[in-house]
């Protein structure tokens, strides 16, 4: 009698009682509901690599601060791309939806970036992305014969990172490929210290681990990037230029787009870069200069390099226009002499750009001479 | 309280509270490091075992199991056999649990730390974690729930029904997380499953035993009866039936069947009702002894600790909106929210509690009043002015950007000052519970002969 009174078993079965009703109504309900469901198309399942790298993801708690689902709410398809369906996770155990972002959602990873932009960000994301405050990975990286090699750890890493959300990485790069496509640059808005100021800034936040903090390409990510950043300080680019590929980026290399940012903003960084590199004008190239080192570099060009490069220097030869990375416009941008000289000794090791060291030195003057002509007038 | 000797072992309450001590400090110390990361994110950051993400899963597990784990079984030991009028079930069976646990926490943390866990929020342990875990986790449970049904009292108080109802659902929640969740249920189906694991680990593992524990401890220490006890069968049932079903909230918007979102919303506003009931019959108590409660640190911690209970579970509900749920999602706010609710309600409650306890498993008076106040305060600002309001902040900064469609990295800066005054904070924390330990084991170590602290 005296243990009736105190009910206890009602408790005790109360807390089973109630385990079970939310098991079963909250947990197997939708369960069966979401039984069955198929991969969708591109969803392909993972290989043994991306299994490993998935493995890794897991134990180093990259899901503490990433998710991996895009919401329909928010925006969120704008900044990330199509919202997740239940489909596409239908294989994943455990799950890894994510409950914080202190990162981006990487549900729509795949294709988004190169490989060598997530390997240089997993040795350290200030090499790539200089704000960041995501950690290093660096134990995952060698160093053999002075090189700095990934181990199979990173690769598998990478491997993974590549597979999320594949299904729509299609999808994602044919709109991107429109947009870059269908670009205009618009009217440059008139330039000022503050616009200076605020490009030198927003330099330092997003351009600096790659290209260095003066431009000459020595940020941390050096030593991984291939085909590596460019060397801002021997460039002499037009404005439009740049703005034009702070929207598109640069598939096929690292160089990512940041279309996120207002026009003004890319503007803005645009005028900065441009300070970068010293303004020579066309005439200073440092060695003799007649007509007929001109009409020797004309030659030249149209026999080597105007399939690539294009009739006009505007990186629209028959061959380029289908490369990745794609061949700068010379009509946009002055490469010093130096610097010309440099790439038709050593090539751009990544990119489609072979040396030209077996021709003679003479040659190598007069298409420097003749590429810094292609611009018109002063670039501005 | 003249049979405090014949039903409570001392010894056992001092193991357990310097095992939960430690559970505190060495996580608490390495949230430092984490909180610094947030500022200088290279700052140790070629060292593999400290790693953010190593860090962060070391410290929600460590203060988790480690500190509110071992420090609510710590009380446990006392206040389970007052309740029940008789010694606990089996002493020897509480020392290998306490082995047990400490032989878990040293696996599973030093697993975390070497590199193997499971991805599944709060249950990171990898396997043979989770197995010492749950291990001594169901002899403590037996243990408990066995002594309270050989008890020979004749009605069951309040506080008891929580245990019972805890226990016998954290059993089997710990045991559904760690395989249906980890090995079995894919994809969306796991995301609801996981969002349970999440909700109920909190709401019936650490909310019944801390709300248990506040339902000894306000009117044991003021020597009043509790206000309402229908208010209570209202508060405990509400929450034994509606707690466990709004486990989607943690996943809203997601690829989880509409519907189960779609439910969880009410759900999850009714519990304002479980938060309201038990808040106004603990106040309703306290009411006239608002003197006592500020003369006493071990009261002004456990209804400083209501208070942050109320808020939290104001708090709560709200998230559940989806306008608010759109915004705030994935931000701090929320990592402010479980902060209020885990450090502001629940630590206090279990600090509050042990200044009580203490003096009644040592024989000696608690030392150093001034310490225990100063521990208050600097717990206190450090939280609320350093850490609940700037992440409170920096919350709604974050989901406003990525709803402006600003790039990600506004977010990120706009952070920066808010994770610094975040960093401060834990140091304040930190410093606080120094404080209190210092007065535990200096009153440990005092003369003895000091009679009972009539609180
Ligand atoms: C401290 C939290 C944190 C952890 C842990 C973390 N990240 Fe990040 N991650 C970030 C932040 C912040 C960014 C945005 C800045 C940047 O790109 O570095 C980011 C960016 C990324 C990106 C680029 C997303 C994009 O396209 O813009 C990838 C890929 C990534 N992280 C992968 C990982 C992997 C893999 C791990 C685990 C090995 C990991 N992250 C761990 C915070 C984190
Ligand atoms: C993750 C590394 C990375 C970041 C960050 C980055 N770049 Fe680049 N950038 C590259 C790489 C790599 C190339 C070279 C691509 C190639 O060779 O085809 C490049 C090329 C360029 C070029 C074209 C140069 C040429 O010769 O045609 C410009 C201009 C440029 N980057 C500007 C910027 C600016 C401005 C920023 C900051 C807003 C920036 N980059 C950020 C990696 C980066
Ligand atoms: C009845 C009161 C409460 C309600 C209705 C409630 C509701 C919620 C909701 C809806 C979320 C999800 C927010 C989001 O991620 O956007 C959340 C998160 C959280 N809550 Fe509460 N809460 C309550 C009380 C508590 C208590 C008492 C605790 C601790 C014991 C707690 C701990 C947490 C934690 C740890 C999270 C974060 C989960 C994660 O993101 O991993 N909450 N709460």
């Amino acid at each position: 009698m005296k243990r009736l009174e105190r009910f206890q078993t009602i408790f005790l079965i109360a807390g089973i009682g109630f385990f079970l009703l939310s098991f079963l109504g909250m947990g197997l309900a939708p369960w069966t509901t979401l039984k069955g469901l198929q991969l969708p198309e591109g969803m392909t399942a993972r290989t043994p690599e991306e299994e490993q790298g998935r493995e890794i993801f897991m134990q180093e708690a990259c899901w503490h601060c990433h998710t991996q689902f895009v919401r329909p709410v928010a925006g969120e398809s704008l900044r990330y791309g199509p919202v997740s369906t239940a489909e596409e996770h239908a294989l994943e155990i455990p799950q890894l939806f994510g409950t914080r972002r202190v990162g981006p959602d990487l549900a729509r990873e795949s294709g988004k970036r190169s490989d060598d932009w997530q390997l240089a960000h997993l040795y350290n994301p200030r090499g790539t992305v200089p704000w960041s405050i995501m950690p290093a990975f660096p134990w995952m990286f060698e160093e053999k014969d002075g090189q700095l090699v990934p181990t199979d750890k990173a690769r598998a890493l990478v491997a993974y990172i590549q597979s999320i959300g594949r299904n729509t990485a299609d999808q994602m790069k044919a709109a991107n490929d429109d947009y870059r496509r269908n670009f205009v640059a618009g009217h440059a808005p008139e330039k000022s210290d503050a616009l200076l100021e605020r490009g030198h800034y927003l330099y330092a936040r997003e351009c600096s681990g790659c290209h260095g903090k003066t431009g000459n390409a020595d940020g941390i990510s050096a030593k991984l990037l291939v085909p590596a950043a460019a060397n801002l300080t021997k460039i002499q680019p037009s404005a439009e230029y740049i703005y034009t590929i702070l929207n598109t980026g640069i598939p096929g290399s690292a160089m990512p787009h940041f279309r996120d940012y207002k026009p003004e903003d890319l503007w803005a960084i645009s005028f900065y870069v441009q300070t970068l590199s010293p303004e020579t004008d066309i005439a200073s190239t440092g060695s003799d200069m007649s007509s007929s080192l001109l009409e020797r570099g004309k030659q030249q060009f149209a026999a080597l390099c105007a399939t690539c490069h294009g009739p006009s220097g505007a990186g629209d030869g028959p061959v380029g226009a289908a490369l990745v990375p794609s061949p700068p416009a010379f009509t946009k941008l002055r490469p010093t002499t130096d610097h010309i000289l440099k790439i038709l000794e050593t090539g751009v090791p990544g990119t489609a750009m072979v040396p030209f060291a077996q021709l003679p030195e003479e040659d190598r003057q007069a298409l420097a001479y003749f590429v810094r002509q292609l611009s018109e007038g002063k670039v501005q | 309280m003249d049979s405090d000797k014949a039903v409570v072992s001392g010894p056992l309450v001092r193991a357990y509270t310097y095992v939960a001590l430690a559970g505190i400090l060495v996580p608490l110390f390495f949230a430092l490091i984490l909180a610094a990361k947030f500022v200088w994110p290279d700052f140790l950051g070629t060292v593999a075992w400290l790693q953010f993400g190593r860090l962060r899963v070391f410290h929600t597990n460590g203060v988790i199991f480690g500190w509110l784990g071992v420090s609510f079984f710590a009380i446990l030991n006392y206040v389970i056999p007052k309740l029940s009028n008789r010694p606990l079930l089996s002493e020897k069976l509480a020392w290998w649990t306490l082995w047990v646990l400490v032989l878990a926490m040293a696996v599973g943390l030093g697993a975390i730390l070497g590199g193997d866990m499971q991805a599944i929020e709060y249950a990171e342990f990898p396997w043979y974690g989770d197995i010492l875990f749950a291990a001594g986790f169901v002899m403590a449970t037996i243990n408990y729930l066995g002594t309270i049904f050989m008890s020979e009292e004749k009605q069951l108080y309040v506080s008891s029904w929580y245990f019972i109802l805890g226990f016998a659902f954290t059993v089997l929640n710990y045991v559904m997380a760690n395989t249906i969740v980890a090995y079995v249920a894919p994809g969306a189906a796991g995301a609801a499953i996981t969002g349970l694991w999440i909700h109920n680990a909190v709401g019936l593992f650490v909310t019944p035993m801390g709300v248990g524990i506040v339902y000894f401890m306000i009117p044991i220490i003021l020597q009043k009866p509790v206000y309402s006890h229908l208010i209570s069968l209202i508060g405990f049932w509400t929450l034994a039936f509606f707690y466990p079903l709004g486990g989607a909230h943690h996943y809203f918007f997601s690829p989880i069947p509409w519907w189960v979102q779609v439910l969880a919303v009410p759900l999850t506003a009714v519990l304002f009702v479980v938060v309201v009931s038990v808040v106004y019959n603990w106040l309703m108590t306290l009411r006239g002894s608002w003197g006592e409660v500020a003369s006493s640190p071990a009261l002004t911690f456990i209804v400083t600790g209501v208070f942050a209970y109320m808020a939290t579970c104001t708090q709560g509900p709200f998230h559940a909106f989806l306008s608010v749920q759109k915004v705030i999602h994935f931000t701090d706010w929320v990592v402010a929210h479980a902060h209020l609710a885990l450090f502001g309600a629940f630590t206090y409650w279990n600090i509050g509690s042990l200044l009580y306890i203490w003096p009644k498993v040592t024989g000696r008076e608690l030392v150093s009043r001034r310490m225990q106040w100063w521990a208050y305060w600097t717990m206190t600002l450090g939280f609320y002015i350093f850490y609940f309001i700037p992440l409170t902040a920096s919350g709604l900064i974050q989901g406003y950007d990525w709803i402006s469609g600003q790039p990600f990295a506004e977010s990120v800066v706009q952070s920066g000052s808010f994770w610094m005054f975040r960093m401060i904070s834990g140091i304040l924390m930190y410093l606080g519970m120094v404080l209190f330990t210092i007065v535990l084991i200096k009153t440990a170590c005092s003369k003895k002969g000091a009679s009972h602290e009539a609180a």
